[in-house]
């Protein structure tokens, strides 16, 4: 490589996302004054930036993605492959609702250079996660990437909801961080480590206090993610947050959790596997049975949606007990058909909103099928991807991800798996059935999706459309070859 | 025919509905969009759909006459592109004497329809369209896949439209009634999207390579599901519990469509609340998936769990069978009581193929077809006089052949098709299941008779009831005859069924060859004769 070389160890993702941040505040404090005036080109100009970040975000990962690089012991982060594919989902995923958010803020007349800014912020804590080879690293990022979407889940304060919201999110962070660190506290006593590659020689789970670290960091982990019995806080946050800042905890927030639970088994803890089979299997099938049974009572989309997303963590939790790389790779492909899915359908709760006022109860959408068609059909669409109708995204990312389960022999568990998705087929179509079998309850206002939601809602169509007739389950190998020989010398230690 | 429609005809079958709303949809965005105007009216997509599916029938009945070789066996106008290797999807659709005569019956019925609902569908003239068109896109190309999840592709994709085409147009009933519809059908094709999982994991464990065709042929990739039973038995179904519960995942799709009696819940309700039209499009599309489904996948992929499962399946069918006459009998909507013999006909269909015969075979594809053309124009009698008087309860009719002779004299025909009239087509149906049936238990046998005669019995009344007898209510005394356009398109179904009542020759000498192969892969002692000569490393 000419010219400047670049150490994979520095967390350049990160460092982009922070600088641009910065710039993005101080932009914002600048044109404070005038803000009336000039507003709406400013924050043209603040969207764009934003953009412009991540954008750079993805370029530089898809330069890392051929450079087969490893993991090094002595460093604490690194931008491998499986780093550099994470990057890319999230930050694609984040540009989508960048785009999504300035109609959206604008209607609620909110103030967008600190969103941005708090955004930014959160992805660049995301982006460390994803190459941390350390648990103290790991643990911050996480803060840097969740302590953000408190103040974002906050940011329209003056709503009641919102505020309440916020106040949970903390108090929830706040308990799953303590929780985690004090049982890294706990490994750390165990095995005077924290680095992955000195966990996965030294662990011992025979010792009792390796073990309670271990649980304890799990417990943690488990309730950034929002699985069934630590999964309280997610449907009311979910709810109470602007819509916009749901869409970011449920894709881009869910998702880093699970890449990050990835990280973690892959690098630090494969030699755990028979030990957090058992585990990942009760998970998975009482978050299934839970979380989809609690959806089908929900008459808030917002809250619907939650609920499915982490009836979605239930059938990820099989990819980590079937712990094979055709598993893992089906679990990232599962990851973006849902971001495309959920990104879509909360992009049309925000489309509807107007006036500062949510239109995200299910009685909102009656009807609207006969004024809104194309919105009508790119809901349908979206909900029947996340129901993983043949044809769409949805269906070969639990077809692999089946696959691969059924390959390492738990049949029971897949029959599970399809009972609680006829459950979710039924939750997903009840909003067509609204929208298409239901009169208007009142007259819509003219809501009118802009030109930019429009392109994004359309975009996620295609996507959707586009890896339901000709997917490809082993994109991220392709982007990264170096990819599938990592996840399989991971898995097979 | 022309060089465009050589070696590519049942593609231009299967997807020249489905395009041709496609497009409209385009050209119809493109109006709203450029000239803010209410983009193509309804009545322009109406007379469009119109064409395109008489152009298919024209087409698919062109085919059938010139290119499509009777004495062959095997498959015809095959097309095969790989489509998705890596899971083992390829687009391979094909023809035999199975599916040949449902395709021309549901080519034939879809403009028809289209045809007798024509002033009916008042609002969403244009949704009601691009249900119909692609609902009849995916039908056909259930009918012809040959690669397991393409069908289940295009299974999928009939059940989301009829989905819609229930729930649009019938209010909150009609809503309840698509729930209905989806829970029961969502789960049973589910349950078939696993077992297809499972079955491309044991063929790939087996084989080496994914593949998911049912038989190689020549742009395939190897051996298909169906050519290598030997590995297939010995590699993957290594217990039968894993073949049983396969043969059940499939089962369960194709008894929820068919449908079979403790998932038949969906039908009298989505029949009674959707447009004449969705009704008759959904005896005529929706139904003969099931059995066919039974016939084309269930069967020849799991012989011995059917051979095992048969007793049970038949017992079930015969319960249901007599059920639904009798539910048929207590329905006083006229259209619940049809959806209820609907059911007691498929019903005997299926144990007429679980009696694993080839006159059960043979019979239950006359015995599809002819549901298909007497259930459907029955259906379409029904909607011409919900025109008339908007009721549709067995009361409100008698002695309707005086002021409408016509009608009465084509239900009766249509009638007598239905229940198994010599000289008509459900004759010919029934005398070859029925020679199926005898060939297994007495009592089975005893049970189908009487369900034929059942239904016989409350097929006549209905009709004595309603078109003989005295004209009782004042209403009916006014009634208007059929119109032109009516009498067309009930003619043009009792035509089929006369000509299969009298001359049924030609269509069983295409389907004997069809079934012929069928046999080799369902009878079990032919399918473990091959196992015992032939060995694994035969297979590349």
């Amino acid at each position: 490589m000419t010219g400047l070389e670049i150490s994979p160890h520095v967390p350049i993702p990160t460092l982009i996302m922070a600088v641009f941040a910065l710039t993005i505040l101080v932009i914002g404090v600048w044109f404070r004054p005038s803000w009336q005036t000039r507003g709406a080109r400013v924050e043209l100009f603040l969207s764009f930036l934003s953009l412009a970040g991540v954008g750079a975000c993805v370029i530089w990962s898809i330069t890392q993605m051929g450079l087969n690089i490893q993991p090094d012991p002595s460093e604490m982060f690194v931008f491998d492959p499986l780093a550099a594919v994470s990057t890319i989902l999230v930050a694609l995923a984040a540009g989508a609702i960048i785009l999504l958010s300035s109609t959206y803020l604008s209607s609620y007349r909110l103030p967008q250079a600190e969103y941005y800014a708090l955004l930014l912020f959160s992805l660049s804590g995301c982006f460390l996660c994803f190459g941390s080879e350390h648990l103290l690293l790991l643990v911050l990022g996480i803060e840097l990437a969740t302590l953000p979407i408190v103040f974002l889940v906050g940011y329209d304060f003056e709503r009641h909801s919102s505020s309440e919201a916020a106040q949970k999110a903390l108090f929830a962070g706040a308990l799953s961080s303590a929780v985690m660190l004090y049982g890294a506290a706990f490994l750390y006593g165990a095995t005077g480590h924290l680095d992955f590659a000195s966990l996965k020689v030294l662990l011992n789970p025979e010792q009792p206090l390796a073990l309670a670290g271990l649980a304890f960091v799990f417990v943690g982990l488990a309730m950034k993610l929002g699985l069934v019995p630590f999964h309280q806080w997610f449907p009311d946050v979910d709810q109470g947050a602007p819509t916009s800042v749901s869409v970011y905890i449920v894709v881009c927030g869910m998702t880093t959790m699970v890449l990050v639970w990835l990280r973690l088994i892959l690098h630090g803890l494969p030699e755990m596997q028979w030990l957090l089979t058992p585990v990942f299997l009760v998970l998975s099938i009482v978050t299934l049975f839970f979380a989809n049974l609690m959806a089908l009572f929900q008459r808030n989309l917002k809250r619907m949606l939650a609920w499915l997303a982490v009836a979605q963590l239930g059938t990820f939790m099989l990819a980590f007990a079937a712990h094979s790389p055709e598993a893992y790779s089906a679990l990232i492909f599962y990851l973006g058909a849902q971001a495309v899915g959920m990104t879509g359908a909360f992009g049309i709760i925000m489309t509807t909103a107007e006036g500062g006022r949510e239109r995200d109860r299910l009685e909102h959408f009656a009807g609207i099928a006969r004024h809104r068609k194309v919105l009508a059909v790119a809901m349908t669409v979206f909900m029947l991807t996340l129901a993983g109708i043949p044809g769409m995204a949805g269906f070969w990312a639990r077809w692999q991800l089946l696959s691969a389960v059924v390959a390492a022999g738990d049949l029971s568990f897949v029959v599970v798996q399809t009972l609680a998705s006829v459950i979710s087929l039924y939750i997903c179509m009840r909003v067509p059935i609204v929208m298409f079998m239901r009169e208007e309850l009142e007259v819509s206002e003219s809501f009118l999706p802009s030109t930019t939601e429009l392109v994004v809602l359309l975009a996620c169509v295609a996507v959707a459309f586009g890896f339901g007739l000709w997917p490809n389950p082993e994109l991220p190998f392709e982007w990264g070859e170096s990819l599938m020989g990592l996840l399989y010398f991971s898995v097979s230690g | 025919m022309g060089p465009y429609i050589d070696g590519h005809l049942l593609s231009w079958l299967i997807f020249m509905p489905g395009l041709t709303v496609l497009s409209l949809l385009i050209f119809n965005g493109a109006i709203r969009t450029f000239f803010g105007s209410g983009g193509i009216p309804g009545e322009v997509w109406r007379a469009l759909a119109l064409s395109s599916t008489s152009l298919t029938s024209a087409l698919a009945w062109a085919g059938a006459w010139s290119d499509f070789d009777p004495e062959h066996i095997g498959l015809q106008f095959i097309e095969h592109r790989q489509w998705m290797p890596e899971v083992g999807l390829h687009y391979f659709v094909a023809l035999d004497g199975i599916a040949l005569p449902l395709v021309l019956g549901v080519t034939t019925i879809v403009p028809l329809v289209l045809l007798a609902c024509w002033n009916q569908v008042q609002h969403s003239l244009r949704s009601f369209v691009f249900y119909v068109l692609l609902l009849e896109t995916a039908v056909l190309g259930v009918l012809m896949a040959w690669n397991v999840l393409l069908f289940h592709i295009f299974w999928q994709l009939a059940l989301v439209l009829v989905f819609f085409l229930i729930g649009s147009w019938g209010g909150g009933r009609g809503v309840r009634a698509a729930t209905r519809f989806l829970l029961m059908t969502g789960f049973g094709s589910f349950c078939m999207g696993l077992a297809i999982l499972v079955v491309a994991q044991l063929n790939l464990n087996a084989a080496g390579f994914p593949n998911l065709d049912l038989i190689a042929t020549s742009g395939g990739l190897g051996p298909g599901l169906l050519d290598h039973p030997v590995v297939t038995m010995k590699a993957g179904f290594s217990s039968a519990q894993v073949e049983m519960g396969l043969f059940v995942g499939f089962g369960l799709a194709f008894a929820s469509v068919l449908p079979m009696v403790p998932l038949h819940l969906w039908l009298p309700g989505a029949e009674q609340h959707t447009t004449g039209g969705g009704r008759a499009l959904i005896t005529a599309l929706l139904l003969p998936l099931g059995p066919y489904g039974l016939i084309r996948l269930c069967l020849p992929l799991f012989p011995s769990a059917a051979a095992a499962a048969a007793p049970y399946v038949m017992g079930l069918a015969l319960v249901g069978l007599l059920y639904a006459i009798l539910l048929a009998a207590l329905q006083s909507d006229l259209v619940r009581r049809f959806a209820f013999i609907s059911i007691a006909q498929l019903s005997l269909v299926v144990i007429g193929v679980f009696s694993l015969t080839g006159q059960g075979f043979v019979g239950a594809v006359v015995a599809i077809l002819n549901h298909c053309l007497t259930a459907t124009a029955l259906f379409l009698v029904l909607s011409f006089l919900y025109d008339r008087r908007e009721v549709l309860s067995i009361q409100a009719f008698s002695g309707l052949a005086r002021p409408m002779p016509v009608l009465a004299t084509l239900f009766s025909i249509i009638v007598g098709a239905s229940l198994g009239l010599p000289l008509l087509s459900g004759f010919v149906g029934e005398i070859l299941l029925l020679a199926g049936i005898s060939q297994g238990s007495p009592v089975v046998l005893m049970g189908s008779v009487v369900g034929v005669v059942g239904v016989a019995i409350l097929l006549y009344v209905t009709c004595q009831r309603m078109i003989f007898g005295p004209l009782r209510v004042p209403e009916n005394r006014g009634l208007i005859d059929l119109d032109l356009r009516e009498r067309c398109v009930l003619i043009a179904l009792i035509i089929p069924m006369l000509w299969i009542g009298i001359h049924p020759n030609p269509v069983l000498r295409r389907v004997e060859p069809s079934v012929l192969e069928l046999m080799r892969f369902v009878d079990v002692r032919q399918v473990e004769a091959q196992s015992a000569n032939r060995s694994v490393g035969d297979l590349p």
